[in-house]
């Protein structure tokens, strides 16, 4: 007695058909192409052996333009879960060579059904969009799949990471399911993803460009903000997702991935004092200072090129997770503008709702002086960034390393806006306004009289109020340290405050200015 | 990594020991050096027509150009000077602080447009490279 061979002929040869997507041919000409195909990069995300799939058998819904006789294997989408790590994750990745990729109502169903799975399961999701967008023949079948794919990226939102890899094309409403997932990776070259490309903006409105332009990688990750990182392949998107993955929890109640099974070493880092200038106005690159804040220099830069202004990203400080917030003075002079608070904000909400503490390196003049920025509005971006600091419970760290005027100092995780602890080096500049402006509306009279006591008046008002002094004198920062102590405080104060609780009254949710 | 010689019945290895912690990593006084690597991208080419700028010279290929508004402090560069991609040209201080102005790529130093304690706009060309 055992199982029908047939039986067993039967769904191997089932499985062979489904495994070979759109064709072996086509899936040979991709690879010889460099590109990946949309089970290789499942397979190369999830650990060997590891894939669970889900829906292969799947068939596609629609009956009308001659489809009833095609057959489209797994409905042009790979769907299911593996272990990235030692953890399972959900993911699944469009075949572009079974019709395009294009969604219909099933294809939509497989990845609403992987993500309701993902959701109750507590695991993130990392999904692969390489598609030409919505399958016609099914009409508004297809535009609701789309809806619905948007509906869950909203509903798992907070719940569980979602990752998205633009791997290929991204057009149209489509690019708003990766528009609302946290993190967006695109692979340069061979990607793009717009609203309406040039030939429906040059239709539309008579411009003229490229999709250089408005859709590649280039312009997302510089001048739209759009994504998060520049991947430049496959390969290379992967091993970006698994780094992120590294950092953080599988879901909204979890722990990100801490190792404190080290102990805390409390060595001074003489390197730090070097990096400070002699001269407060020449810059410090901070990600000098991050490398050599978090273990073994090991940093994942978020939006690197985007807003270079302001740093962000994950590291870990003696084992503990945590996302750095850094303004790099070294870049417009670490103003805060329109995009460096956008940036910051959402980077900043991230952190919060995946229990990621915070650690803030200060080091700016203030927000950006300027008509196109009073016009973009300013207050309105920069809102967010006071709004996503103060509604944030995760520890929260600040460290002011030199200029920290105005609103901006308040803006940087000052303990006003609900630090746990800040520190500040020696160096700290730490005052309601530049010496030049304050003076010159404090002494107007006096300097109106006798232009040559200006100098005089700048220079005594910058001895007593560009320090840390006259705030730690108003309890305004925890203690004022040499820079190199900064990792082992930082540390420290991240295991102290890693039990933090705060609770707030229930709310649906605040109303963070959009 | 430490280089051993051990004699085993009367033959010599030389062998080559790394200390490990208890979970088996590399211990903390040789930090692993992330083999992992992250892509920066320039921005793509725009054919939108560039705003004019305040100063008379236009904005094209070997201009160098204010990153803020603020007042040149110094411009660190001389006329006729050959300078590598990566070069202090020029130091414009603004919102307290100096901001350092760099050569984009390799070229001779053809004009000067600014001089110090100038009020530059953010987009203003401050020297043209040839």
């Amino acid at each position: 007695m055992a199982i029908k061979k047939e039986l067993i002929e039967e769904l191997e040869a089932r499985r062979e058909k489904v495994l070979a997507g759109g064709g072996k041919d086509k899936l040979e000409a991709r690879r010889k192409k460099g590109l990946m195909t949309a089970r290789d990069r499942l397979d190369n995300l999830f650990q060997a052996g590891t894939f669970m799939e889900f829906g292969m058998h799947a068939e596609h819904a629609c009956h009308n333009f001659g489809m009833e006789k095609k057959e489209l294997p797994a409905d042009g989408v790979v769907a299911g879960t593996g272990y990235v790590g030692d953890r399972p994750v959900a993911a699944y990745s469009e075949d572009f060579t079974v019709a395009g990729g294009s969604l219909g109502s099933m294809h939509a169903q497989k990845i609403c059904g992987i993500m309701d799975y993902a959701q109750q399961s507590g695991m993130p999701v990392v999904c692969f969009n390489d598609s030409g967008g919505a399958r016609i023949q099914e009409g508004v079948e297809s535009l609701s799949g789309y809806g619905k794919v948007f509906f869950k990226n909203v509903y798992l939102s907070g719940v569980v990471p979602q990752i998205a890899v633009i791997a290929g094309p991204c057009a149209g409403g489509a690019a708003y399911s990766p528009a609302l997932t946290d993190f967006q990776v695109m692979v340069k070259d061979q990607a793009n993803m717009f609203i309406t490309g040039p030939e429906v903006i040059f239709a539309a409105t008579g411009q003229k460009c490229t999709m250089a332009e408005v859709g590649s990688a280039a312009a997302h990750a510089t001048i739209s903000g759009n994504i998060h990182f520049v991947a430049d392949n496959d390969a290379h998107a992967i091993t970006i997702v698994q780094k992120l993955l590294s950092f953080i929890p599988s879901n909204n109640i979890m722990d990100p991935p801490h190792d404190l099974n080290q102990p805390l070493v409390l060595d001074e880092d003489p390197g730090m004092d070097e990096l400070v200038p002699e001269d407060s106005k020449n810059p410090i690159n901070a990600k000098d200072v991050i490398g050599r804040l978090v273990d073994n220099a090991d940093f994942l830069e978020v939006q690197m090129d985007f807003a270079k202004n302001i740093v962000v990203g994950f590291g870990r400080i003696q084992g503990i997770v945590v996302g750095i917030i850094a303004n790099q003075s070294a870049v417009k002079a670490g103003a805060i503008d329109i995009d460096a608070s956008d940036k910051a904000a959402r980077f900043i909400r991230f952190c919060n709702i995946f229990n990621i503490p915070i650690v803030t390196l200060v080091d700016t003049g203030g927000f950006l002086p300027g008509v196109a920025q009073e016009r973009g509005g300013i207050i309105r971006h920069g809102a967010k960034m006071l709004f996503a600091y103060g509604a944030a419970t995760v520890p929260k760290i600040t460290v002011i390393l030199r200029k920290a005027y105005g609103g901006a100092y308040l803006a940087m995780c000052s303990q006003d806006l609900g630090a746990d602890l800040v520190f500040a080096w020696p160096t700290a500049e730490i005052a309601v306004m530049g010496a030049e402006g304050a003076v010159k509306i404090l002494y107007k009279r006096e300097i109106d009289k006798d232009p040559a006591c200006a100098d005089k008046l700048i220079a005594d008002y910058r001895a007593k109020f560009a320090s840390p002094y006259q705030a730690a004198g108003k309890g305004l920062i925890t203690d004022v340290i040499r820079p190199s102590q900064t990792r082992a405080m930082v540390a420290m104060a991240l295991r102290n405050t890693l039990s933090k609780r705060e609770t707030r009254p229930p709310k649906k949710h605040g109303n963070i200015p959009l | 990594m430490k280089k051993l010689r051990i004699t085993v019945d009367g033959k010599v290895f030389e062998v080559v020991v790394e200390s490990l912690d208890e979970q088996g990593n590399p211990s903390a006084n040789q930090p692993a050096v992330p083999a992992f690597q992250q892509t920066s991208i320039a921005p793509p080419p725009s054919s939108a027509p560039k705003p004019a700028a305040a100063a008379a010279a236009p904005a094209g290929p070997g201009t160098v150009t204010s990153p803020l508004a603020g007042r040149v402090v110094s411009i660190d560069c001389q006329l006729g000077q050959k300078v590598a991609s990566g070069a202090q040209l020029a130091t414009v201080e603004a919102m307290k602080m100096n901001t350092f102005v760099y050569a984009e790529r390799d070229g001779t130093v053809a004009e000067i447009h600014v001089s110090p304690a100038d009020v530059v706009e953010e987009g203003q060309v401050l020297v043209t490279l040839s």
